[in-house]
């Protein structure tokens, strides 16, 4: 009978140390996209990114989905785009299965390692009415393009109407998946182009005795439509996750949440988490990152109580002596921020909370609906409830009449010269708790 | 800038204190401490108007007077509000800081001066710059300056949000700002600060909240009157009072009829939660249904016939609060003994 012998592993003990997280590498080749055009083939040419849109929307068909229109929209352009359900940047892997979004189009096996394309400059944003009033507006130009970083990219907006029948979560999983297929159809042409820049994301093990920081991002789990999707898995069905931050950046985390536009995280801005952007290019300068947890927030008490647990237990794990912890939504999201501050530092690990605030139109009331003495460290996004005059557009790209509607919207919203009243809260993703701009907000 | 002054029955020159009930009365002239503001504006700032008002008179009327106030504001289509200084005149400190709460509600800017233990202060801090004073009027001449100066820097360069390099007293608002760097880079920054033993400084304090004492409980609930409230959002069919799907501004009474048979008639105006289970199907948010079958049964007396409606997403916390109260008291109007409130 053949015995197998087993290979003694070199540096045995200096390979425990080097625990999984430390072993990815991940090479984001970009290509940077400078116009966006129809033409008859989809391809890129001289960074012009050219769209066969008839094989487009060919690509993009579902039984399940009608009326189905692709444009683009530029920055400047007097264009508004509402009601958005998300927005996505194309990326795709160079290596392996060739997919996108793992999960959805492609193996969760390679996510995070070797190399990925992404098209840079353009976005894919869905539009279509899904819960009435919890879509968001992009303007391309105007005042919202201050708050916006969306409307600094070419949008490559997908509308679609669901067919009769289809509603709730079918036809916000249609319309997560619309946006997915799209960004992962727009992507493939990045492979036949040269990229303009190599970015290279890995967090090899630290020698130095750095401050190790752990990332424990809450993500959208309440259900109702307020979801988020790790490797195709709605949130609401797993506990806290110890992730590398490339799979992150390798599009694992896709948004499914119809919540209020100006504080949800886009699919784009988990794909561009400057959280994670941040501690990357920190990593072994002045910080040691050593992993993102995810924590899906649930509404219920014993879920949130599940989450907060295992995932200041996982930060511990990870040997963090901090933590920085962001929120996705506000108010309810609010008590899981504050139960993991509270349970980190009576764990022994120093904690900041990134949050937004609804401080009324004036400033005048409490900013948040939770709090606890511990979360001491915080950092404001800003003051949702200010408000914003946004004058009409030449051309509207969805649903106009939506807009009165939005989470957000004054009463009255229209004006008589055709602007509209709104708060920033209509604005996707304009107050994102993951700290992308540098707006605040300080008491005076 | 065209300012509007407050002053009371005193430096209105009507009498002293056999005359703080004075009414309100509104003089298109510069009256009293006014000359010596007016004289140290820049051309370009002055005085329209003068509200005289007799402290007893602004406490025993502070509604009608608030609201004639508003009204001179927009008759004299004015810029800004400046009450006293009140020194630490205690009740001319409180219609100082009604008078600022007035002006800053409807969106314009409110000055005053105080001495720092006047009760006027802590109550109104919120709604205007108000600066601090020496706690007798033999200051006015150094008051007057330093709100001339104010006045005349923020007719120039706009709001002033530094209250340490201004020297007004915090106001305590949150004011959105640009800052050097974007919010990650700051937050890492904090958490290493923290790590290291390092000074750091919050960007947002925690608030404190005040709590609700629960009344006493229901002695027999089969004789009580119990109402139910929301702040689901469920509206009749087509929100006929346009209640915001976020940070409403309103909240409403209706009668189950408003909603249609069965409550089949509503519609959800919440902008924070997937609305296809209270469309069409009220009950689902507000259960009137199980109350009515608890009222049949004998378990509860009577079902109040008014439905308390108000979105309660992203609310800021003093409006819920302001609604909480108003809320309370149509209650007690009609007599209810307990409440059911539903929320999202």
């Amino acid at each position: 009978m053949a015995k197998n012998m087993a290979q003694p592993l070199l540096f045995y003990s200096y390979r425990k140390e080097m625990i999984f997280l430390n072993e990815m590498k991940l090479d984001l080749e970009v290509v940077k996209i400078k116009d966006v055009q129809f033409g008859v083939r989809t391809e890129i040419k001289s960074n012009v990114l050219i769209i066969n849109k008839e094989e487009m929307l060919d690509e993009l068909s579902s039984v399940k989905l009608q009326n189905m229109d692709i444009d683009i929209a530029r920055p400047g352009e007097s264009v508004r785009i509402v009601p958005v359900k998300d927005v996505l940047e194309p990326r795709i892997k160079v290596d392996g299965d060739g997919g996108s979004f793992p999960g959805y189009f492609g193996d969760i096996g390679n996510c995070g390692t070797g190399v990925t394309r992404s098209l840079e400059g353009c976005v894919v944003t869905t539009v279509g009415k899904i819960v009435a009033f919890q879509e968001g507006l992009i303007d391309m130009t105007g005042p919202c393009t201050e708050y916006c970083h969306h409307s600094s990219k070419i949008n490559v907006v997908v509308k679609a109407d669901p067919v009769e029948g289809v509603e709730g979560v079918e036809h916000e999983e249609q319309m997560r998946v619309l946006g997915v297929k799209a960004a992962a159809y727009l992507a493939k042409a990045a492979l036949s182009t040269k990229p303009d820049e190599i970015r290279t994301y890995e967090t090899p093990l630290v020698k130095k005795d750095l401050p190790r920081i752990a990332y424990i991002y809450c993500v959208m789990a309440q259900g109702l439509l307020h979801d988020s999707s790790l490797y195709g898995i709605d949130c609401k069905k797993i506990h806290p996750t110890v992730l590398h931050p490339n799979e992150i950046i390798d599009c694992a985390l896709v948004s499914g949440s119809c919540v209020t536009a100006g504080d949800k995280c886009t699919t784009y801005d988990h794909q561009t988490n400057p959280i994670i952007e941040e501690l990357c290019r920190r990593h072994g300068k002045d910080v040691d990152f050593v992993g993102v947890v995810i924590s899906p927030i649930c509404p219920g008490l014993a879920d949130k109580e599940r989450c907060d647990s295992l995932s200041v237990r996982m930060a511990q794990m990870l040997k963090a002596d901090g933590v920085v912890i962001s929120e996705e939504g506000g108010g309810n999201p609010e008590a899981d921020v504050m139960m993991l501050a509270r349970n980190s530092e009576k764990s022994g690990m120093k904690t900041v909370v990134l949050l937004k605030e609804n401080a009324g139109w004036d400033g005048t009331s409490e900013p948040i609906t939770d709090a606890t003495p511990e979360a001491d460290a915080a950092i404001s996004v800003g003051n949702m409830n200010m408000e914003l005059i946004l004058p009409p557009m030449d051309r509207v790209i969805g649903y106009p009449e939506a807009l009165e509607n939005l989470s957000g919207a004054c009463n009255p919203c229209f004006l008589e010269d055709g602007s509209a009243r709104v708060t920033l809260a209509v604005v996707v993703s304009s107050i994102n708790d993951t700290g992308k701009t540098r707006f605040s907000s300080r008491v005076y | 800038m065209k300012i509007v002054h407050y002053i009371n029955q005193f430096f209105g020159q009507i009498g002293g204190e056999e005359k703080a009930d004075y009414p309100f009365e509104v003089r298109e002239k510069i009256v009293g401490p006014g000359m010596m503001l007016n004289s140290l504006l820049a051309e370009e700032n002055s005085i329209v108007a003068t509200i005289i008002c007799g402290d007893n008179y602004f406490t025993d009327h502070t509604d009608e007077v608030s609201e004639k106030i508003k009204q001179t504001l927009r008759d004299y289509q004015a810029d800004m509000l400046v009450a006293g200084p009140a020194f630490n005149a205690g009740r001319y400190g409180m219609a100082c800081g009604g008078a600022c709460k007035a002006a800053h509600e409807m969106g314009l800017i409110a000055v005053s001066g105080m001495f720092e233990e006047n009760p006027g202060l802590e109550l109104y801090r919120k709604y205007g710059y108000i600066f601090p004073t020496v706690n007798n009027a033999r200051g006015m001449r150094d008051a007057m300056k330093t709100i001339a100066e104010f006045i005349n820097k923020i007719a120039s360069e706009g709001e002033q949000y530094d209250y340490l390099k201004e020297g007004y007293f915090r106001r305590g608002l949150r004011k959105n700002i640009w800052t050097d760097s974007n919010g990650a880079h700051r937050a890492v920054n904090l958490a290493l600060a923290k790590v290291r033993g390092e000074e750091f400084e919050t960007e947002l304090e925690m608030p404190k909240f005040s709590r609700v004492e629960p009344s006493a409980a229901i002695k027999d609930l089969s004789k009580a009157k119990i109402a139910v409230l929301t702040t689901c959002g469920p509206v009749p069919e087509g929100n006929p009072d346009r209640i915001e799907a976020h940070a409403a501004t309103k909240w409403r009474i209706y009668k189950e009829d408003d909603f249609g048979e069965d409550m089949t008639g509503s519609e959800i105006a919440h902008g924070g939660y997937t609305p296809v289970f209270g469309t069409h199907n009220g009950n689902r948010v507000v259960p009137v249904d199980a109350m009515k079958r608890l009222a049949k049964e004998g378990i509860i007396g009577e079902l109040d016939e008014n439905i308390y409606v108000t979105v309660g997403n992203s609310m800021p916390v003093t409006r819920a609060a302001d609604f909480g109260k108003e809320i309370a008291q149509s209650l007690k109007d009609s007599n209810v003994q307990g409440a059911i409130l539903t929320s999202a």
